[in-house]
């Protein structure tokens, strides 16, 4: 496959208002790098998303999908941890029926000056992305 | 669908426009669906591209719009604005972030930077262009507020809530206002009394008409909501209860804490008279004027502290903060009065911070004894007739045992959430913490706001707290309160749940999850649904991916919103190649060339090129506002394109001059 | 387990210390102080078991008498708790707390008690030499001096020396012993076994810290040649310390050992050995008395800006002894015999009290408790070092 070299996996993240997308913009303002094609996507709060636009987001084209959450910081509610976690396991659950590996999604807290961890998280998740390849092939391999 | 969208692209001076091929996109984007005009622009957000944008949105007849500049952090509320003031709905306004989250970031690599903006910028046009016009939630206020609790924090905010123009309801549960403050003795770090205290709140009260005290009395039952509470009281007590239902339009719940109480045994605590507690201590230093226990006069009183607080392994995990100044306040008012005592301090860590720390300095000066100790070996204390021996390791002497011979032990006793705390939080849904301290939404930002809109909490109810603390907490619920019920209607954000009657099958996992209690199950069209409260939905979506049917959703997150946008990124991207006379010309040029200038530039090089100038002077002579000239100069000289040359002549502002 | 002894700090202020309690621990003195090493922190030890209590402790200690009070401690001391006049006041109160008679901790703690003792003294002198005094006679030496040797015979006051120097010794070594049990008994007690040869062994810094005191040199710790030291003036107090001391130790030994030597009627020439040493006594006295009362008066070095009654009782007492006696010896070598006699008298009236109260109950006691805690310190390190080598088969 010569094509491994140069695949770049897209990723899109959901991110929250005012605790990670702030601290997303800050691994833009410290000029961090981390791969282009990062996608972001906020919320209000991220026991809010859908696993069903996660499933759109597969079948546009998206190699993964990282939900950067409040964690305990959460301004909503106590109970987001559990929630988002939850919808996560759903998400899972039907990646699984669709013959999508599980390593696709990923969430980790991230706080309103976590450039660093962001730029990190992308930079592995990527990595993680690249030894499982495209997400067509997998969606190819299920079809056939 | 949108259908006449209009695009600006912003070179942010450089910022965006040096890494990602703005004006490339701007051309590429015009031909995108519903796209009536695309633009990019130097500054979006600079006073002159704002009228533009209303001129374009009124000309155009824009029925959307789309800013792909910086963060939504930055200018949300600016282009929000422009929406207004072009009299478009704000909902049909899209923030594109290019800047902190595209031509930064990935300013390593130009090509992708400006591939990965046309995906942010179509997402947001596909948005908007599914955007809804949404109308703030106004929702009438009764205008009077619901102060429960009369003690120090109550009471203040009751006072200024009644100031400012409102109804205000004061209920307490014990037969007399004050609380526990109005019991206690000398407060650091004034040394007035706590009935001195609260004795000038209750005359403050008592004369203004505007505020309506119960006492005896407690809250049974709470309906309605935001605007329009009814809440049950009853008072008295025993068989000749007076019931009333008070109509207000918000709440303060200012119910206060108890104090630690030792169990049996803890310190040898009720096995003497000599082992006290500190608010005991200090009614006995009120009282007595010479400090006696059984005959004998109290010449060495030990002070135990974090008793019943910070137990690593019990459940009051936390530092009740106040109780460290007031032991050591009370140390110095017993030297003060009865001179010849020794004070030992046998502490974990001393907290006085802030002014406080005045007190701790001012007795471990005077001769007071600080000895500290750990919570695997904390003291032991006996006692031993006449005398308490306390045994403790001092850790300052190479753990050396010792033994201290007392005439008094004062255990420093912190705060506990009240014993009702749970039946308060009951009537009124509070959250309530595995403390028992009622829970703000949010430390940080929203420190005195309950999940449950309208209703707020202050003092001590919510975590220990001294008295400064507590009344600061309650009247910036009472600065909340006020602003809610000055106008006669709440606003609110359009931004909540909705439930498509159609598709929902009532199963309750929406109002399950719902921490802020607005969802109601209702009967529609013969069968049952959930409804949203608008009045009280905080906006989170939580209900919305647990939704089995898919019936409810936040609006402006909807499906066909969200998924647009993930088409709008992945939509297949082909730049066009520069061509190659262009780039050698590029490299031959100065970093910015001449048709990226806006009108201000050209006008700022003419009036330099006569000499140099100041910006106060040059904002005179091309009759510019002096913060735009500023704007754009600083644009020029980080270009090299104008350069400092010196201060003027008055020694007050930086000459400028071309740098050629 | 130790008892506090609450009232403990109060005592201590009555020997002189009174702003201990302003220490909050913070170290900063330990860090200073030349003495402080990984096992035993200067001085700040000393301070915490006095604003403790723990007075036990400190008279178990060493460490008063090993610390020759360079100052660092009090001017380094952030909250002013001056640790260095605290350990001044720990060694005022330790030989009180040696003295068994009581009558040391009177002294330390009445002025009254002090003036009347002296004054008492100096009465039974006086009653001594009406009722038992020689011939006052006119006549002079065949040289013209004053025949002190008729007026006071020197075989009689050399026997009343030897009665005072032997009642003298045996309370300051009944003090020592008191000392010795109080430090090592209560480590023996504790399982400290110490070899009977480590007694021999370190006999030798017994002596040579007696005779030289050189522990002042750890008062300055820089690395600078002795003469480098003496040029920059750091050496100048131990200087003056030694010549005071050594003189106030030859006048001793020849008042109670060698008195029919020194106290003859025949007038030697200016070079004979006995007025040399007369004169180098004197000098070293007088010379040693002034540089420290300036001292104490400027109030400019740390030590010298504490002074409790009792040292100026001491100072002054030998002064007057020092410039009575140099008139005795004027006045006899002149021929006046009346001055000479009542000289005389005025000279032991302020000699004996002076022995006899600071000897063994004062401030010169620290001649024995100095160089013996030195002594005992070696002994219990090496001691507990030989414990640590081979541990005690339990």
């Amino acid at each position: 496959m010569s094509t491994t070299n140069s695949f770049q996996p897209k990723i899109l993240v959901f991110s929250t208002d005012k605790i990670s997308d702030p601290g997303i913009d800050q691994a833009g303002l410290r000029k961090i790098h981390y791969s282009p094609s990062v996608y972001v996507i906020s919320m209000p709060c991220s026991s809010g998303i859908k696993p069903r636009w996660i499933m759109h987001a597969y079948r546009q084209g998206f190699d993964g999908v990282f939900i950067a959450a409040d964690g305990h910081e959460c301004s909503y509610s106590a109970s987001c941890p559990d929630r988002t976690n939850d919808l996560i396991n759903h998400a899972q659950s039907m990646m699984k029926e669709q013959g999508i590996n599980p390593k696709r999604i990923r969430m980790a807290a991230i706080c309103s000056v976590c450039a660093e961890p962001f730029a990190s998280h992308m930079d592995n998740f990527s990595r993680i992305l690249s030894e499982i390849g495209s997400i067509q092939a997998e969606l190819n391999n299920k079809a056939s | 669908m949108k259908q006449r969208i209009g695009v600006y692209i912003c070179h942010c001076g450089g910022n965006i426009s040096d890494y990602v091929d703005v004006e490339e996109l701007g051309k590429m984007l015009a031909e995108e669906t519903g796209v009536v005009i695309s633009k990019d622009v130097m500054f979006a957000c600079a006073d002159s591209n704002q009228k533009q944008m209303v001129s374009d949105i009124e000309e155009h007849k824009l029925d959307a719009i789309v800013v792909a500049s910086c963060s939504p952090k930055l200018h949300l509320h600016t282009f929000r604005g422009v929406a207004e003031r072009a009299k478009l709905n704000p909902s049909n306004y899209v923030q594109v972030n290019i800047r902190e989250q595209c031509s930064w970031p990935h300013s390593d690599n130009k090509k992708e930077a400006s591939i990965k903006a046309v995906g942010l910028i179509r997402a947001g046009i596909k948005r908007v262009s599914h955007s809804e016009s949404l109308e703030n939630i106004e929702i009438p206020v009764v205008k009077a507020a619901l102060v429960i609790g009369a003690g120090v924090a109550g009471m203040r905010a009751a006072i200024d809530l009644a100031r400012m123009g409102n109804q205000v309801y004061l209920i307490e549960k014990e037969a007399q206002t004050g609380g526990r403050v109005a019991q206690a003795g000398s407060l650091f770090m004034s040394g007035q009394s706590g009935s001195e205290l609260t004795g000038r709140l209750q005359e403050e009260i008592r004369r203004h008409s505007g505020i309506t005290v119960f006492t005896r009395a407690t809250v049974e039952k709470v309906s309605g909501s935001l605007g329009n509470f009814h809440v049950g009281v009853s008072i008295g007590t025993g068989d000749n209860d007076e019931k009333l239902s008070l109509n207000v339009g918000s709440v303060l719940v200012a119910t206060g804490m108890d104090s630690y109480q030792p169990k049996e045994n803890e310190y040898a605590y009720g096995s003497s008279k000599r082992i006290v507690t500190l608010p005991d201590f200090d009614r006995m230093v009120k009282e007595q004027g010479e400090l006696v226990v059984d005959g004998k006069k109290v010449r060495q009183v030990g002070f135990i502290y974090c008793v019943g607080n910070r137990q690593k392994k019990g459940e009051n995990k936390y530092c009740s903060r106040f109780c460290c100044s007031a032991a050591i306040h009370t140390s110095l008012k017993i030297k003060e009065k009865y001179g010849d005592v020794t004070a030992w301090h046998l502490f974990r860590d001393i907290r006085t911070y802030g002014k406080q720390e005045i007190l701790y300095e001012k007795s471990s000066k005077q001769g007071d004894i600080y000895i500290r100790w750990d919570e695997k070996e904390p003291p032991l204390v006996e006692a031993a007739g006449d005398q308490v021996l306390v045994k403790v390791k001092d850790y300052l002497t190479s753990k050396e045992e010792i033994e201290i011979p007392l005439d008094l032990v004062v255990l420093v006793t912190g705060a506990v959430a009240r014993e009702d705390s749970r039946s308060i939080a009951d009537v009124f849904k509070i959250p309530i913490g595995s403390d028992r301290f009622f829970n703000e939404i949010h430390p940080k930002l929203k420190p005195v706001e309950t999940v449950i809109k309208g209703v707020y909490i202050g003092g001590s109810c919510q975590g220990p707290r001294n008295i400064t603390e507590s009344v600061e907490s309650s009247l910036s619920a009472a600065a909340k309160m006020n602003a809610l019920l000055g106008g006669g209607t709440i606003s609110l954000d359009p931004v909540v749940a909705r439930v498509n009657s159609e598709a929902c099958t009532w199963c309750g996992k929406c109002a399950e999850v719902c921490d802020y209690d607005a969802i109601r199950q209702i009967e529609f069209q013969g069968k049952q649904v959930a409804v949203v409260n608008n009045a009280t939905c905080a906006g989170c979506g939580i209900c919305a991916p647990v939704c089995p049917p898919d019936a409810i959703e936040l609006a402006q997150f909807t499906n066909l919103e969200i998924e647009s946008m993930i088409d709008g990124f992945m939509e297949k991207v082909e730049m066009r190649e520069k061509q190659q006379e262009s780039t050698t010309e590029n490299e031959e040029a100065p970093a910015v060339t001449m048709k990226e200038y806006p009108q201000l530039w050209k006008e700022i090089e003419e009036a330099l090129a006569s000499g140099p100038m100041n910006i106060p002077d040059l904002s005179k002579q091309i009759n510019k506002s002096s913060d735009l000239v500023t704007w754009h100069l600083m644009t020029m000289n980080k270009y090299g394109i104008v350069v400092p040359d010196g201060m003027d002549e008055s020694d007050t502002y930086f000459n400028y001059k071309m740098k050629n | 387990m130790a008892r506090v002894n609450p009232e403990f700090g109060k005592e201590i202020k009555k020997f002189g210390a009174n702003e201990f309690d302003a220490c909050y621990n913070c170290g900063t003195c330990t860090a200073i102080c030349s003495l402080s090493d990984g096992e035993n922190s200067f001085p700040r030890k000393m301070l915490r078991y006095t604003v403790l209590g723990l007075d036990g402790q400190i008279q178990r200690s060493l460490d008063p008498w090993l610390c020759y009070y360079c100052g660092d401690c009090s001017t380094t001391c952030p909250r002013e708790a001056n640790p260095g006049n605290l350990m001044m006041a720990t060694r005022r109160y330790l030989i009180a707390k040696y003295d068994w008679t009581g009558i040391s901790r009177m002294l330390y703690t009445s002025k009254t008690f002090e003036i009347v003792a002296l004054l008492f003294i100096a009465l039974l002198v006086l009653l001594g030499f009406i009722f038992f005094h020689g011939e006052m006679t006119t006549e002079l030496t065949p040289e013209g001096g004053v025949k002190l040797n008729t007026f006071a015979p020197w075989q009689i006051i050399e026997l009343v020396d030897w009665g005072v120097a032997a009642v003298l010794s045996s309370l300051l070594l009944s003090n020592v012993v008191r000392m010795y049990l109080k430090i090592v008994r209560s480590r023996v007690k504790e399982g400290l076994r110490i070899p009977f040869k480590l007694y021999f062994t370190q006999l030798p810094a017994l002596i040579g810290h007696f005779a030289t005191q050189r522990r002042f040199a750890k008062c300055h710790t820089e690395k600078i040649s002795w003469r480098e030291k003496l040029k920059q003036g750091k050496n100048t107090y131990w200087l003056v310390h030694f010549l005071l001391m050594s003189s106030y130790v030859m006048l001793f030994t020849m008042i109670v050992g060698f008195l029919g030597w020194f106290q003859t009627d025949e007038i030697h020439d200016w070079w004979h050995p006995q007025r040399l040493l007369g004169y180098y006594t004197t000098v070293g006295l007088i010379g040693g008395i002034i540089y420290f009362s300036v001292l104490r008066i400027k109030k400019k070095t740390e030590k010298a800006k504490h002074t409790h009654f009792t040292d100026w009782t001491f100072l002054l007492l030998l002064m007057l002894t020092a410039v009575t006696g140099i008139l005795v010896h004027f006045f006899r070598v002149n021929g006046m015999p009346y001055p000479t006699y009542i000289m005389y008298v005025v000279h032991l009236m302020i000699l004996f009290p002076m022995l006899i109260i600071e000897v063994p109950f004062s401030k010169w006691s620290h001649l024995a408790y100095r160089p013996l805690a030195i002594y005992l310190s070696l002994v219990v390190s090496k001691a507990e070092k030989l414990m640590k080598q081979k541990p005690a088969k339990s």
